[in-house]
């Protein structure tokens, strides 16, 4: 009875959360599909196995840690730590598939856009991710799922939003660059 | 659009059309688990791996502080100490081969090695200056003195051998009469003079015998005569020594009343006077 009560809880929280974490895990670390898919049910299996679970409803927040945590871990077993320049296309690529010809029109592709985000470095996109994505974090939530200061949360957002403003006019303005995202 | 806004459109948008695996997969994967196994995945890390980690930081700081506390002290008292000795003994090693030319007794040799120490070392240089001026001044001074009582020296080494080594009764009165006597009234006539050659009797002081008069001898009224001249000239270490050595007068008044009697008349009243002159010296003085 009990059983199925926590079961019933887990799938109440999966449905409410999993689009916004699979949404996290895509942005902020940047793993394949697959992988993206297997971390997703894993982080609500360890929501489910949670004694957190029995004690009333969980915050949202504590969602996004054992996100954080369950990604982190995986990286550290795989062994598998691709840097984000890897996964990206260089700003000349970019500005050629997407065939730009106006500030606007880039900041609303949201192909164009996606990939400026995914040049940013881990800790800015995350915050980034957090905050403006899905999940729709305050700063403060976003600082206490990263266990950092919410000063440096506020500011590596931005910073982020800085560069990712300056990337999108460059690519505007030359319709293509040469990479120093970093 | 700012690129906030656009930002969070596209997000929300992407979040949207995002197909993450439905909660039938998420049915199954719960299967396949053990339902009785409960964590809190929130925590991280293992509580033995924070407690390695604190322990390592802990070592960690606590080297670091040696290692600070050591430069530190390396810098600010090891090295400049080195350094300071360093210094030292290479100033010790130059001044050291300028020593036998600073005490070399050629004016010209000593002023050239005071250049050169002036080089190496003023502070020494000037210390040594110092120093090697009061030496010449005592150096002229003695010259002075020594060319002021060279025309009595003579006669006061003969006085000084005869009461030192002569066992002939009679050598002791012409010590005393004809040789120190005569020398210290000559002197009286020049002060200088006197000054040195008074300074010269702390040496005669001791051989006097006038605190006893066994056997008695013509001299005792002579070494009187002595006393009463060296404690009335004023100068100072002499009238010292004299006064520390010089006989009570009841002593002196005992002799010429055992002694006096048989004296003949003139040598009686030689003595007398000899007597009365001490007596009122020693009222002076004291």
């Amino acid at each position: 009875m009990e059983a199925e009560s926590r079961n019933l809880k887990a799938e109440t929280l999966y449905e409410r959360h999993h689009r916004e974490v699979y949404q996290y895990i895509v942005r902020a670390f940047g793993f394949e599909r697959s992988v993206v898919d297997d971390l997703t049910l894993e982080v609500f299996v360890r929501l489910w196995q949670s004694a957190r679970l029995d004690s009333g409803p969980i915050p949202r927040s504590y969602v996004y840690i054992v996100a954080r945590n369950t990604c982190f871990q995986y990286r550290r077993n795989s062994s598998r730590g691709k840097r984000n320049s890897d996964l990206t296309i260089s700003l000349d690529e970019l500005a050629s598939y997407a065939d730009i010809s106006s500030h606007a029109a880039l900041t609303e592709d949201v192909f164009a856009l996606g990939q400026l985000l995914e040049r940013l470095p881990d800790r800015e996109r995350e915050v980034i991710t957090l905050v403006d994505g899905a999940a729709g974090l305050t700063i403060e939530e976003a600082a206490g799922v990263m266990a950092i200061s919410r000063r440096s949360a506020r500011h590596l957002r931005d910073k982020g939003l800085r560069r990712l403003e300056e990337w999108a006019q460059q690519v505007t303005r030359f319709g293509g660059l040469e990479q120093h995202a970093d | 659009m700012p690129i906030e806004d656009s930002l969070r459109k596209m997000l929300r948008h992407s979040a949207d059309n995002s197909s993450p695996p439905d909660v039938e997969r998420f049915r199954q994967r719960m299967r396949e688990h053990p339902g009785d196994a409960v964590h809190d995945y929130a925590v991280n890390e293992s509580r033995g791996w924070t407690f390695f980690k604190m322990v390592a930081f802990g070592m960690a700081a606590a080297s670091a502080a040696i290692v600070a506390i050591s430069l530190f002290w390396f810098v600010t008292v090891t090295y400049p100490a080195g350094i300071e000795s360093q210094r030292e003994l290479a100033r010790a090693q130059r001044i050291g081969a300028l020593l036998p030319a600073l005490s070399n007794e050629s004016p010209q040799s000593r002023s050239l090695a005071l250049v050169l120490a002036q080089q190496v070392d003023p502070v020494f240089a000037a210390e040594t200056a110092a120093r090697l001026q009061q030496w010449e001044a005592s150096q002229s001074q003695a010259q002075v003195a020594a060319n002021r009582i060279q025309r009595y020296s003579t006669r006061i080494f003969e006085g000084l051998q005869k009461l030192q080594w002569s066992r002939d009764p009679s050598d002791r009165e012409i010590a005393i009469w004809q040789d120190l006597l005569p020398v210290l009234k000559e002197a009286q006539r020049d002060r200088d003079d006197f000054i040195n050659v008074a300074i010269e009797y702390r040496k005669v002081l001791p051989l006097l015998r006038v605190n006893e008069a066994t056997p008695f001898r013509e001299s005792y009224w002579g070494e009187l005569w002595i006393y009463n001249i060296l404690l009335g000239s004023k100068i100072n270490p002499v009238v010292q020594i004299a006064r520390q050595t010089a006989p009570p007068i009841s002593v002196v008044q005992q002799v010429l009343r055992e002694h006096g009697d048989q004296l003949p008349a003139e040598k009686r009243q030689a003595f007398q006077e000899a007597v009365q002159a001490y007596e009122n010296t020693l009222k002076t003085v004291q």
